[in-house]
């Protein structure tokens, strides 16, 4: 695996880390009774998405990173919708599909 | 003085209600696009900085190299400044605007950093704003169900309120 894959997996590791630690900060505003409890994870998790980012910045240039990292738009989208039952309205869903689209070309060129 | 003190907070309170807050709302906006296109700038230098040698030499470069804590200061700099933005806007209507840091990071690091970006990644760039701006842009559903239809009030005569009777010059205003 070349540098720059390994860079694009590591950014895409960590937007669905992000993913869930948003999710689980969520959660602590509905579960009120292990609220702490998901505000600890949800912290946590946040702070391996901050060490798996900087690791991707280790290997991929920033103009390529940042963007990249839209992709937890679409994590949260999709976890909200799996894990929370949230509403996903089809405006959000073509927003989904563009980000996909937009990444893909960007990772094509790194 | 306290009166007239008094009197100039309440003054700024309903000017900052009226007209100052789409001004400060704007300039909140810039400053998080500002801040997010410092912080991925700074953040990339410093990591560039770290030696691969050993996860120890790692942490010690992370844990001395100052450009650390900028990244750190940065991001609460980030926070602090995005609550006070939601003190000001919906979410629904903040977020979007921050979609605008991917182009000033991309364009800073070209011109800062020296990073080349292709055509492609241009575009990709536009997309990828035009999809956050989509996915912010819905408003919340799940928390804000739409109200039942409610059940037609059955129609009612129109309540007469007894007018007041004209007092001396005020009689005529309204």
């Amino acid at each position: 695996m070349s540098g720059a894959a390994f860079g694009v997996l590591l950014v895409v590791v960590s937007t669905m880390v992000e993913g869930f630690g948003q999710t689980f900060l969520k959660k602590s505003a509905v579960d009120v009774a292990r609220r702490h409890r998901w505000i600890l994870l949800g912290i946590a998790v946040l702070i391996v998405e901050v060490l798996l980012y900087s690791g991707a910045l280790r290997f991929l240039a920033v103009s390529t990173a940042f963007p990249i990292t839209s992709l937890s738009f679409v994590m949260v989208t999709l976890l909200s919708h799996w894990l929370l039952g949230e509403q996903v309205t089809p405006l959000r869903w073509a927003g989904v599909g563009l980000i996909l689209v937009g990444t893909s070309l960007i990772v094509a060129q790194a | 003085m306290p009166l007239r003190r008094a009197r100039s907070y309440a003054q700024s309170a309903r000017m900052s209600a009226g007209v100052r807050v789409p001004v400060r709302l704007a300039i909140g906006l810039a400053v998080a696009i500002a801040l997010d296109t410092g912080l991925q700038l700074v953040w990339k230098i410093g990591v560039a900085d770290i030696p691969d040698t050993s996860v120890r030499d790692a942490a010690v470069a992370v844990a001395t190299n100052p450009i650390f804590i900028l990244v750190v200061a940065l991001m609460a700099a980030q926070l602090v400044n995005w609550l006070k933005v939601l003190d000001h806007a919906d979410l629904s209507y903040a977020k979007p605007f921050t979609s605008l840091s991917y182009v000033t990071v991309c364009t800073l690091s070209v011109l800062v950093l020296g990073e080349h970006i292709a055509p492609l990644q241009i575009v990709g760039i536009l997309v990828v704003v035009a999809g956050v701006w989509c996915v912010s842009v819905t408003k919340r559903t799940t928390l804000a169900p739409a109200a039942p239809p409610a059940e037609p009030e059955p129609q009612r005569a129109p309540v007469r309120r007894p007018q007041p009777a004209p007092v001396g010059e005020e009689a005529g205003v309204e």
